[in-house]
C-alpha cells in the first residue's frame, strides 16, 4: 500500500506541490490534498487488514492448542489481551507550543504509550496507563511496560522494540543456526525454524540489549517497566 | 562463479542493503532480482523453473525502472506466494523515460525445499542509485524486511 502511494507522491511531489525532500523515501504530500486524504483512507484499510490478519493467526493458534491438548479452543481458556499496530498515522489531540491542537502523529518502529487517564483509552486501562509490549530477541525475551503523564514529550511515544545491532548478513557470518537452536534448548528455550541461516539472523547479539532499551524508555520518562517476559518458545520464518 | 551482487553491511542495520553490478543495465537488472531472491531464500538455484510470469514495466529514469522491476517480484511473492527468477530483461529508451519487458520463472514457496531467509516487504528508495561505472553498470538498493 505504501508503494503504491511512493508513486503517487512522487509525481505529486515534483509537480503539484513543489516539496522537496533529501531522500526519495521521504516521499509525502500534505494531508489535506486529495493524495494524502487518499493514502490515509488506504493506510487506514492496511492497518484494519492487519488486525484482522493477527485474528486469524490467534484463531489458528488455538485451532493447533486444542488439537494438541484434546480440548474445545472454548475451554482453553486462550484469548486475546490486548493488540496494538505500530505503523500508524494516527490523529490526536495534544498540547504543542503551549495550546491544545489536532496532530497527525506518525508512528513508525514507535508504539503509542497514552498515560493513565488519558481520553482514548479503554476503561481498563485508565489507571495503569496504556499497555506497552517492547520485544528483545528471541533469546531475551520481552518486556511489559505501561504509559505515564511524561510521555506528553513524544506526544506518548515509546520505543516498539530492541532493534537491530548487526546487519542480517553480519548476523549469519558470525552464528550457526544449528549451535543457536542447541544452546538455548539447553536454556529451556524452544525454537522452530525455517533455515539454519535465517535462524543465525536473530541470534540475540544481533539485537540491542532489550533490557538497556527498556532502562533508557523509563529513565527518558516515556514508558515504566511492569513485567519481564521470559522466552519458552520461537517460531522464526 | 561468484553472483555480481554483494550485501551492504554498512547502510542499513534494520534493513537489507545491496549493490549489483553488471557490463549492460539489463545486467545489473538481472542481477539485483537475483540478490532481491537471496535475501528471501538461502539458494536461488532452489528455486524451480515451473511457472512463467512476463512484465512489461515504465518509469521516468533507470533507477525507478529497477524499483517498478523488485517491487514486481516482491508483488508476487505476497499475491501468488511465487518466488521468481528473472531469466531475460530488454530495457528501452522511450521519449518519457524508459521501458522493460522481463522474463521471469519460479514456483510457490516450498518450506520443505527453500531455505527461507527474511521477508521482503518492500524495495524502499532510500538510496536508490543505477550509475555508469568504468567498468559497466552499478545499481544499489534497500529493502525492508
Amino acid at each position: 500500500m505504501a508503494t503504491d502511494y511512493l508513486r503517487v507522491f512522487l509525481a505529486a511531489m515534483r509537480g503539484k506541490y513543489a516539496i522537496h525532500v533529501p531522500d526519495r523515501e521521504l516521499a509525502c504530500a500534505p494531508f489535506r490534498s486529495p493524495e494524502g486524504q487518499d493514502y490515509f483512507a488506504a493506510m487506514k484499510c492496511a492497518v484494519n487488514m492487519s488486525f484482522v490478519n493477527r485474528q486469524v493467526i490467534l484463531h489458528r493458534i488455538r485451532e493447533v492448542f486444542s488439537e494438541v491438548f484434546g480440548k474445545d479452543p472454548k475451554d482453553l481458556g486462550m484469548r486475546q489481551v490486548y493488540d496494538v499496530s505500530h505503523n500508524t498515522a494516527k490523529l490526536e489531540r495534544h498540547v504543542f507550543e503551549g495550546r491544545p491542537r489536532e496532530l497527525l502523529v506518525h508512528r513508525k518502529g514507535a508504539t503509542r504509550a497514552f498515560g493513565p487517564g488519558m481520553p482514548g483509552l479503554p476503561d481498563v486501562y485508565r489507571k495503569t496507563g496504556q499497555p506497552v509490549i517492547l520485544g528483545g530477541s528471541m533469546e531475551t525475551g520481552s518486556y511489559l511496560l505501561a504509559g505515564v503523564d511524561t510521555g506528553d514529550r513524544t506526544f506518548f511515544t515509546t520505543a516498539h522494540g530492541s532493534g537491530r545491532a548487526m546487519s542480517r548478513t553480519a548476523a549469519r557470518k558470525r552464528y550457526r543456526g544449528r549451535q543457536l537452536q542447541e544452546q538455548m534448548e539447553e536454556r529451556g528455550i524452544y525454537v522452530r525454524t525455517a533455515s539454519w541461516s535465517g535462524l543465525a539472523e536473530e541470534a540475540g547479539p544481533a539485537y540491542k540489549n532489550v533490557d538497556d532499551v527498556v532502562e533508557a524508555t523509563e529513565r527518558a520518562g516515556l514508558s515504566r517497566r511492569v513485567v519481564r517476559l521470559l522466552p519458552m518458545g520461537n517460531v522464526k520464518g | 562463479m561468484t553472483s555480481p551482487y554483494r550485501y551492504l553491511e554498512e547502510i542499513a542495520t534494520a534493513d537489507v542493503a545491496f549493490e549489483a553490478w553488471g557490463a549492460t543495465p539489463e545486467e545489473t537488472f538481472l542481477a539485483a532480482a537475483d540478490a532481491t531472491l537471496n535475501t528471501m531464500v538461502e539458494e536461488i538455484g532452489t528455486v524451480a523453473p515451473l511457472e512463467r510470469r512476463v512484465f512489461s514495466l515504465a518509469a521516468d529514469s533507470l533507477d525507478l525502472l529497477l524499483f517498478e522491476l523488485l517491487q514486481e517480484l516482491v508483488y508476487h511473492k505476497d499475491a501468488e506466494r511465487l518466488l521468481l527468477r528473472v531469466r531475460d530483461l530488454r530495457i528501452e529508451e522511450t521519449g518519457s523515460g524508459y521501458r522493460l519487458r522481463a522474463d521471469a520463472v519460479g514456483e510457490t514457496i516450498d518450506p520443505g525445499r527453500h531455505a527461507l531467509l527474511a521477508d521482503v516487504k518492500a524495495v524502499t528508495l532510500h538510496r536508490l542509485v543505477v550509475e555508469r561505472t568504468p567498468d559497466g553498470w552499478r545499481a544499489i538498493v534497500v529493502l525492508d524486511v
